[in-house]
């Protein structure tokens, strides 16, 4: 499904040298996915094969969100421990703004 | 905030159209959905190749923390990995597409629900939406005991839009730039990775 990168690369490019604004295209963003997820809902709804097997898809998605939060974690604090020696002292006081 | 629980409420509201039968037409069986989401596609690339502004701060990036979103994927896709191993009863493949929704569910849900069927897709919306909140409520904490990047990681994509300002607010406001860069750069990588992952 190499059409997905396509359409997306044609999106930038095609924004990239436009001249028209931002902001109208983010609401069209935004009623498109109200659109989708709405029908995600609908689809959902009515599948029985998702609704009687809900508690297993919950925690299924709870158990993946956990490794990526962990996983995420440690390789952001990794780049953080290798960068922070570098940087100021100063930034500490600068927490509560 | 607020623009993620209109989100939920169009899928929640959907969900009772599709339990009650309330709406006599089967939106399945059409390829409207399809050509929807590339007028979505499209319109998501616009807005990263239309802002100027976001090219301009970019210069003024530590060149170090360019390789912030190679850590985000690269930890996320790490921690799904091991997390997979606790799911048997689903392929490896397909929790690493879920894990590279990075945050960004509404694109991931429809994108896996294309590609793996609305099950998965599912998952998928759960997963994601899970992570943006964990971002929100856990950033003081990341910040405190793993350091000022750790809240941008975890928010993957959402820190463009709805966790940047609790963000800047924890790790400090010379971060947001950080978190723009960070959510463009997950933005485009989320259709790439879950394509990727569908299809292998």
């Amino acid at each position: 499904m190499l059409i997905v990168l396509a359409i997306l690369l044609a999106g930038i490019l095609v924004g990239y040298f436009s001249k028209w604004r931002l902001r109208r295209i983010d609401r069209l963003i935004i009623v498109i996915i109200w659109t989708l997820l709405f029908v995600l809902g609908i689809e959902v709804g009515s599948n029985e094969a998702i609704v009687s097997r809900i508690r297993t898809i919950g925690v299924d998605a709870l158990i993946v969100t956990t490794g990526a939060v962990v996983g995420s974690t440690a390789f952001a604090w990794a780049l953080w421990m290798f960068i922070r020696p570098r940087t100021p002292r100063q930034d500490a006081y600068k927490q509560e703004g | 905030m607020k623009g993620s629980l209109i989100i939920l409420a169009f899928f929640a509201v959907g969900i009772l159209c599709g339990l009650y039968r309330w709406i006599p037409f089967d939106f399945t069986a059409h390829r409207a959905t399809t050509y929807t989401l590339y007028v979505l596609l499209f319109s998501v690339g616009f807005s990263i190749g239309n802002d100027k502004e976001l090219l301009r701060s970019f210069r003024s990036l530590d060149p170090r923390v360019m390789w912030l979103p190679a850590m985000t994927i690269a930890g996320t896709l790490a921690g799904c990995a091991v997390a997979s191993l606790f799911i048997p009863d689903r392929p490896t493949t397909d929790v690493l597409a879920v894990g590279s929704g990075l945050a960004y569910y509404s694109l991931s849900s429809i994108l896996i629900t294309e590609y793996r069927g609305v099950e998965l897709g599912t998952v998928a919306l759960l997963a994601n939406v899970l992570r943006e909140l964990i971002t929100l409520l856990l950033a003081p904490l990341l910040v405190r005991y793993f350091g000022k990047l750790a809240p941008i990681s975890v928010g993957g994509a959402s820190t463009i839009d709805i966790t940047m300002p609790v963000i800047s607010r924890y790790s400090g406001r010379e971060y947001a730039v950080v978190c723009i860069y960070h959510g463009i750069v997950m933005d485009f990588s989320v259709p790439f990775l879950v394509t990727l992952f569908c299809l292998i």
